[in-house]
């Protein structure tokens, strides 16, 4: 990929401009507040450059720039900070809903995942009616959340797991149906949390109660929880950092300007790694977006970074 | 001959409780329990107030809070049931346990914290197997196990109260049931305080804390108020105290 007009049209992943009232963590103010410059200068070649400007500033809200067919089949995410998609400015930060295209044929990923949120804040802020708003029948939705409903001192985004978490995600599932849309619930995703070497399950209460709702709404369920931990173990924790947001200062990220130590988010490599999940997940779902999942994924298995979220 | 036999008991009875040893309560469990350093005021913790809040009953009772406050500035977290069993201290205060002692075990608060393995543990797990083993100890020196669920955060949410230790003192309680052990309802009999105080006048008894986390119906963010200055510490020693009363605990309220 040295210029743009070799990039094929479908390989940079939506980035929504989107924003609603109280969207405080949205990446012009954290940029503001880290004092932070634009990340394009760390990036290499001129090329890959224009790419990411032209790809930041052309891509809209809405299906249409991306879109390789009218009738192409549309995956929706909603869900939180592990799964949303960054600009350049948060590179080397990567949310693995930014990824999910480069496992697909002919489908259009829309990621409405957003930073921070949990089952309850996200609703809160309107965010599931304005999902609502853009689905079409036959659209399937990807609901992933728990990374912070389980924050218990936080008012704004805690939810019981045995309360309002459960019920909440009976909504969501409640509002997609409505839609005609497929809703897919999706546990999340693992934290680099070992301890002796084996890797706990921080997210056990949350993950399980999803699965009951799953089955008790007869709702198609991606197991990441399970799946990320059987993916994380084998590595370790050592060998795992390159996947979570271990950066150092030396790297010169200009978001990370003193580097970072986040057992939680992804680097592109670590975003790629729980797209190839998740993607493998859906391809045994027996939905109609299930046979639009490539076999070989190569773009979500490669060794070395490429500088963005590309599908190369 | 049975008024000569039952004012022997009487007699013997009165001796025991002479001989006896002062009974010792000890209180385990994290910040919201323990003795604050200098550092961290103007937060309390409610195990400091208990012994002042036992009026009636405390000279014959030593109480000592030996709760960790483990929440200086570098924290990211305080005490667990998980790190207070591996600091060490638990096997020292089980040494000392004698029979009548009470051991007061009141975790929940930092098991929450799912972001830290150090300190995490699973609700429906670790934190009940953890909270067996400070248990089954103290009954196997002879000593009363009490469990005391987390005091109440003051985190009020569209007017109504939150429950945010909620799968942690639903397990406390069912474990409390199942294995007969004794349990002081702290989580239910703060938030039945606050309640009744209402959002605004509960203010002076938690230190607000700004979380961050703003959203459209909270521009100005909402507090996490988990920690309690010394007048909250105060009403919340003066509520597990009447708990306590109530348990008749020979160490605790002498005849």
């Amino acid at each position: 990929m040295k210029t743009h007009a070799l990039m094929p049209q479908n390989t940079v992943p939506q980035i929504l401009k989107g924003k609603l009232p109280g969207d405080t963590d949205s990446m012009e103010l954290y940029t503001r507040q880290r004092g932070a410059r634009p990340v394009l200068a760390v990036l290499t070649g001129i090329g890959l450059m224009a790419c990411v400007t032209s790809a930041t500033l052309a891509a809209p809200v809405g299906a249409a720039h991306t879109a390789p067919t009218t009738q192409a089949l549309r995956l929706f995410v909603a869900g939180d900070s592990t799964a949303a998609t960054y600009g350049p400015e948060r590179y080397p930060q990567t949310g693995w809903g930014a990824m999910l295209q480069c496992g697909l044929k002919d489908v259009t990923v829309l990621d409405y995942a957003k930073p921070g949120r949990s089952t309850k804040s996200y609703m809160a802020e309107g965010r599931l009616e304005e999902i609502a708003g853009e689905l079409k029948p036959g659209d399937t939705v990807l609901i992933s959340f728990g990374h912070n409903d389980e924050k218990a001192d936080e008012p704004v985004r805690f939810t019981d797991p045995d309360g309002d978490y459960r019920t909440n995600l009976e909504q969501y599932i409640a509002v997609m149906r409505k839609h005609g849309a497929i809703p897919v619930l999706v546990t999340p995703v693992t934290r680099r949390s070992f301890e002796n070497g084996k890797v706990i399950d921080t997210h056990a209460v949350y993950a399980s109660a999803m699965r009951d709702v799953a089955q008790k709404t007869g709702t198609k369920l991606i197991d990441l929880t399970v799946a990320s931990m059987r993916w994380l173990a084998p590595l370790g924790p050592e060998k795992a950092k390159k996947y979570y947001l271990y950066v150092s200062a030396a790297e010169r990220y200009p978001a990370f300007p003193n580097g970072s130590v986040d057992d939680t988010h992804f680097t592109e490599l670590g975003a790629r790694a729980i797209a190839n999940l998740v993607d493998g997940e859906l391809a045994r779902l027996g939905l109609p977006v299930s046979r639009h999942v490539l076999t070989a994924r190569p773009a979500l298995t490669r060794p070395v970074p490429v500088g963005g979220p590309f599908c190369q | 001959m049975k008024r000569i036999f039952s004012g022997a008991a009487l007699l013997a009875v009165a001796w025991l409780y002479q001989a006896a040893p002062a009974a010792e309560v000890y209180l385990i469990g994290d910040y919201t329990v323990a003795d604050s350093p200098k550092d961290a005021a103007p937060q309390a913790g409610w195990g400091t107030y208990l012994a002042a809040a036992l009026p009636n009953c405390a000279p014959a009772t030593r109480v000592h809070n030996l709760a960790i406050a483990g929440r200086s500035a570098n924290a990211t977290a305080g005490v667990s049931s998980k790190s207070y069993l591996a600091s060490g201290k638990f096997a020292a205060i089980e040494a000392a346990l004698k029979p009548r002692d009470v051991v007061l075990i009141a975790f929940g608060h930092e098991d929450e914290r799912s972001y830290d393995v150090t300190v995490y543990t699973n609700p429906q797990t670790d934190f009940p197997a953890n909270l067996m083993q400070f248990a089954s100890a103290a009954r196997a020196k002879g000593a009363t196990p009490v469990f005391v669920t987390p005091v109440t955060r003051r985190s009020f949410y569209k007017g109504a109260l939150l429950n945010s230790h909620g799968p942690y003192v639903r397990s406390m309680r069912a474990l409390a049931a199942r294995n007969h052990i004794a349990l002081i309802d702290l989580t239910a009999d703060s938030m039945a305080w606050l309640n009744g105080v209402g959002e605004a006048a509960s203010q002076p008894f938690f230190i607000a804390i700004s979380t961050g986390s703003v959203d459209a119906a909270h521009p100005n963010g909402v507090r996490d108020d988990s920690d309690l200055t010394e007048q909250g510490a105060r009403i919340a020693a003066g509520l597990v105290a009447h708990r306590l009363a109530e348990l008749k605990l020979p160490a605790i309220c002498t005849p």
